[in-house]
């Protein structure tokens, strides 16, 4: 059951990658399209294309300057939104969104992304004077069923809101929120860029085109440090400059690391690492400030690392600020060797590469952590593949060893599985004297076990060898860094897993966690086979006892039958001679009675010793063999029961190990009583033949019928065990039963015997 | 005239001792021998030459079947009346196939005994009322039919059709039936004669007579 849940939540992890991965590739491919589009309608065209194509429908409102947005486009089938429209009795070009409406205002003034679960409750309160139902019902004509996701996402472009997205369909999920965020700002920035295409176009066409071509570039790009590379040359050539920079934010928030590219040099080079955001350099004033920095001439202002830059030749300088939802990635800067006044169009020119790399960059950084999370969901999974592949007890342990290489490095790793109050260690990898550790037993009293068995927690050593208290078995000077893991199931721990490194400090707490998460799928694992192992265990001895039982059975049965017939029979029969013998020799006619009687008593007595005996086991069988024993029984049958009955064999003479002559033998008085009882059947066919290696019993009537799957749950729950102890007995003989039946259609019962390997313990037999 | 010399094989005093009281009844009987089994009975016929053996089947050792076997194949002069506790056809025929002449039951009476032992000594066969009445019954009920009498006609003449060298298409054609019934059959025939080629089903059939040899 454990398996099963996880290889389900497994599955879904999976499933959510690909759908996500899906997806961005999708908004990817819009978005390369948008680029190309030269005017809004295109831009809108194209975006609402691509979107139908995930089954996605969308809206655009756009504003001038006064925050209140407008439908610019909507990609609802015309059809419906006739319909929605006169059921509202409201245009959708009359709907417009400001911030006075409360569930608009976080979008408007904060620039929140908005997830919306279900779009009823979110369109009557856009509608607040139209009664709900006929919201709803309009709602439902374009497509939007209670229940439907939407979301909002503000289109920004360097900063300023242009205008709101709004995406809605079925599949639509909160976890999709970060990448269409940064597909409507690229739908934005493509928007800005044709309406200053437009703008510029008389001027700038020459600019204009590159600076397509560079979004384009940037498009396909998912490594940061080639779109760093892009970046720098495209700000450097489409503003004339010798040299150019670019910032980027540190993990920490705290630091950033600046890039540099010089004239003619093709490369780029990291210049500087980690250096404070402060307002002490210019560039860390931008990244704070998040406002762009014309610089004509600076000598005459002061920043730190200008004497840096001084010898440089530089003079001049222009920073933009490069942002991803409010956020500073970093900022971008152009410096030139002369005072320079920066024009208004330049700094635009700059911030438009800067917000196309900030939302490469962010996309870039996006990707390799969606590529990172699958991969770790792909390790995992493979994972447990391997710990699942197998239930052996010994397998799993050594496949647990493996397969922890794959999570985190070691040099020598270690299993150690509680036994009552002691650690076993029981297998282990890299170390150097296996024989003084795997088999053997440790305390867990000694130090970090303990600690581990009590708080359930890893232990990390940043140094083994600095710390007394790390006990040494087997050769284990080279230990450094040393990590123990309690391995545990539903809450118990079951044991430890260790790791040890030659590297100090080579375990830290995301080692641990690591490590720890693969150690809950290995001890589940463990348990699993534990409980495989015993389940085996429970079945052989179950098998053994029932054998055992059907053994004892049958020797008591065969010893009784013997003893009746044999004993008891023939001192009837002696007795019965002897009256005889007394009868033809007497000469007094006055006994005759008597010695008739007698013998009447004497027959019947020794008539029911005979039955009795055939009834507990037939000597037929034993003696002469599973074949006459059949017909001599078959005979019996339709002495009594109104039968026809077909019997072929292909060897009379053949005896086959007592064993399965017994199961066969059983096998047909069982079935015989069935039919006799329930089939109602006027017509049986026996047939008894070799099959390659397996002898093959066939039994088939022409009765009633049943339902098999349904008798077999009956038969398991106790009601009726005919079929099952038939069942069991053909399986205790090594054999296996088929059967056949369906209400109407009469039964069929197939018994395969393997006769080639029989390792079962023959029976006692006589001779 | 010579007594007929009997020797008894059975394993109970009692019975035996009670038999041999029958026969000392019988005028032109003598028992010559008693054995305890069947290696004992051996030894004493090539000892003492009976002509008939009296023979129980379940005795220890070497059993009255097993026994009655190796008397006929070494001393086929010597006569072997199985007299046997059990009524059971299944032993009439092993006994009778081991090569015993007759098949008596232990609590015959004595008229019966004699009966026995002078059609036997006649070279007739001796089957006890209690078993001959049904052993005809019973030998035609569980007689194995040829396999050949296990096909039905259709199959039979498929088979027939198979041999001389058709096609299953030819022969689907000639019977006016379907290629896919002709394949069904063919399968059940190979299953049911336990011939899984068909060159041996050509070689079966001209044994069996269905084609002649050479066509």
């Amino acid at each position: 059951l454990d398996i099963t849940e996880h290889k389900q939540t497994e599955q879904q992890l999976q499933q959510n990658l690909q759908r996500a991965n899906r997806l961005i590739t999708a908004l990817d491919q819009v978005a390369a399209r948008l680029q190309t589009r030269l005017n809004a309608d295109q831009v809108f065209e194209t975006l609402g294309a691509g979107l139908k194509q995930l089954e996605l429908t969308c809206i655009i409102l756009l504003s001038q300057t006064d925050m209140d947005f407008r439908v610019q486009y909507h990609s609802i089938e015309p059809k419906w939104l006739k319909h929605a429209e006169k059921v509202a009795g409201l245009a959708l070009s009359e709907i417009h969104i400001n911030k006075q409406f409360p569930i608009a205002s976080q979008l408007i003034n904060n620039h929140k992304l908005m997830f919306v679960p279900d779009v009823t409750r979110l369109a009557e309160s856009f509608l607040p004077t139209i009664p709900k139902s006929v919201v709803s019902h309009a709602a439902r004509k374009v497509g939007l069923l209670p229940g439907t996701p939407i979301i909002f996402i503000p289109m920004l472009v360097e900063q300023q809101l242009i205008g709101i997205l709004g995406v809605w369909g079925k599949d639509l999920q909160e976890e999709d929120l970060p990448a269409f965020s940064i597909f409507a700002s690229q739908t934005a920035a493509a928007l800005q860029v044709t309406l200053l295409h437009d703008q510029i176009r008389r001027e700038h066409v020459e600019e204009q085109a590159t600076l397509l071509r560079f979004s384009q570039a940037l498009l396909g790009e998912n490594n940061p440090d080639a779109i760093i590379n892009l970046t720098l040359l495209e700000a450097a050539q489409s503003l004339k400059v010798d040299h150019a920079a670019l910032a980027l934010v540190d993990e920490d928030h705290r630091h950033y690391a600046a890039y540099v590219w010089t004239k003619p040099s093709a490369e780029i080079r990291e210049q500087v690492q980690r250096v404070p955001i402060d307002s002490r350099t210019a560039m860390g004033q931008v990244i704070l400030t998040q406002a762009s920095l014309a610089l004509s001439d600076i000598t005459v202002e002061s920043y730190g690392g200008q004497a840096n830059l001084a010898q440089m030749g530089i003079v001049a300088r222009m920073i933009v600020p490069m942002i991803v939802f409010g956020e500073s990635l970093g900022c971008l800067a152009v410096n030139k060797q002369d005072v320079y006044a920066w024009s208004e169009d330049e700094m635009r020119l700059l911030s438009l590469i800067a917000t196309n790399a900030a939302l490469a960059l962010e996309r870039a950084r996006l990707y390799q952590a969606e590529q990172h999370r699958r991969t770790e969901a792909e390790t995992l999974h493979q994972i447990t593949s391997a710990l699942t592949s197998t239930l052996e007890l010994d397998q799993v342990l050594e496949t647990i060893l493996s397969q922890l290489s794959r999570v985190i490095p070691y040099d020598s790793a270690t299993l150690f599985l509680l036994e009552g109050q002691s650690l076993r260690a029981l297998t282990g990898r890299g170390l150097p004297n296996p024989e003084q550790v795997i088999g053997q037993v440790f305390s867990p009293e000694s130090l970090f076990f303990k600690e581990i068995l009590l708080t359930g927690r890893p232990v990390i050593l940043v140094d083994a060898q600095a710390n007394s208290s790390f006990q040494k078995w087997g050769n284990s000077d080279y230990i450094r860094g040393w990590m123990g893991i309690p391995l545990v199931v539903r809450g118990d721990i079951i044991g430890i897993l260790t790791a040890d490194s030659r590297k100090v400090g080579a375990y830290s707490e995301v080692e641990a966690n690591l490590m720890q998460t693969f150690a809950y799928q290995a001890a589940l694992a463990i348990h699993n086979a534990r409980i495989y192992e015993e389940v085996v265990k429970g079945q052989e001895r179950l098998r053994s006892l029932s054998q055992q039982l059907v053994n004892v059975q049958e020797t008591e049965r065969r010893y009784l039958a013997r003893e009746l017939h044999d004993q008891v029979g023939q001192v009837l029969t002696a007795i019965k001679i002897s009256l005889q013998t007394l009868k033809h020799l007497s000469k007094d006619t006055s006994l005759t009675p008597y010695l008739e009687n007698s013998l009447t008593t004497t027959e019947r007595a020794l008539e029911t010793v005979r039955n009795l005996s055939l009834d507990l086991r037939p000597s037929v069988l034993d003696d002469l063999g599973l074949v006459p024993a059949l017909r001599w029984y078959l005979n019996r049958q339709l002495q009594v029961f109104p039968l026809n009955v077909d019997f072929t064999a292909q060897d009379f003479e053949a005896r086959f190990p007592s064993q399965v002559e017994t199961a066969c033998f059983r096998l047909v008085q069982e079935a015989f009583t069935n039919i006799i009882r329930h089939a109602e059947a006027k017509h049986v066919r026996l047939d008894l033949h070799m099959k390659g290696e397996e002898l093959v019993l066939r039994i088939q009537d022409n009765g009633v019928g049943f339902d098999v799957p349904g008798a077999l749950a009956r038969a398991t729950s106790g009601s009726s065990l005919g079929l099952l102890s038939m069942q069991e007995r053909v399986e205790l003989a090594g054999g296996r039963l088929e059967i056949v039946s369906k209400p109407g259609k009469g039964t069929k019962l197939i018994a395969h015997f393997p006769l080639a390997v029989q390792d079962s313990k023959p029976e006692e037999r006589r001779p | 005239m010579k007594p007929i010399r009997i020797l008894l094989a059975d394993d109970h005093d009692l019975v035996r001792a009670g038999i041999r009281s029958l026969l000392q009844n019988l005028p032109d009987v003598e028992v010559i021998a008693e054995a305890n089994d069947g290696n004992e009975a051996l030894n004493l016929i090539e000892q003492k030459h009976p002509d008939l053996v009296l023979m129980d089947i379940a005795m220890p050792g070497l059993n009255g079947l097993e026994t009655t076997r190796r008397v006929a194949k070494e001393f086929p002069q010597v006569r072997v009346v199985i007299l046997s506790m059990h009524a059971i056809e299944e032993y009439v025929i092993q006994a009778l196939r081991a090569g015993a002449r007759g098949y008596l039951l232990k609590d015959s009476n004595v008229a019966e005994l004699e009966l026995a032992i002078h059609a036997v000594m006649r070279d007739e066969t001796y089957l006890s009322p209690a078993v001959s009445k049904h052993i005809t019954e019973y030998i035609r009920q569980f007689s194995q039919p040829s396999p050949l009498e296990q096909l039905t006609p259709r199959q039979r003449e498929i088979m027939q059709l198979l041999a001389e060298g058709h096609s299953t298409q030819e022969i689907a054609d000639i019977l006016h039936i379907s290629p896919k019934t002709v394949a069904t059959h063919r399968e059940q025939i190979m299953e049911r004669l336990n011939i899984h080629d068909l060159a041996s089903l050509v070689r079966y059939s001209v044994r069996m007579g269905l084609v002649p040899p050479g066509e």
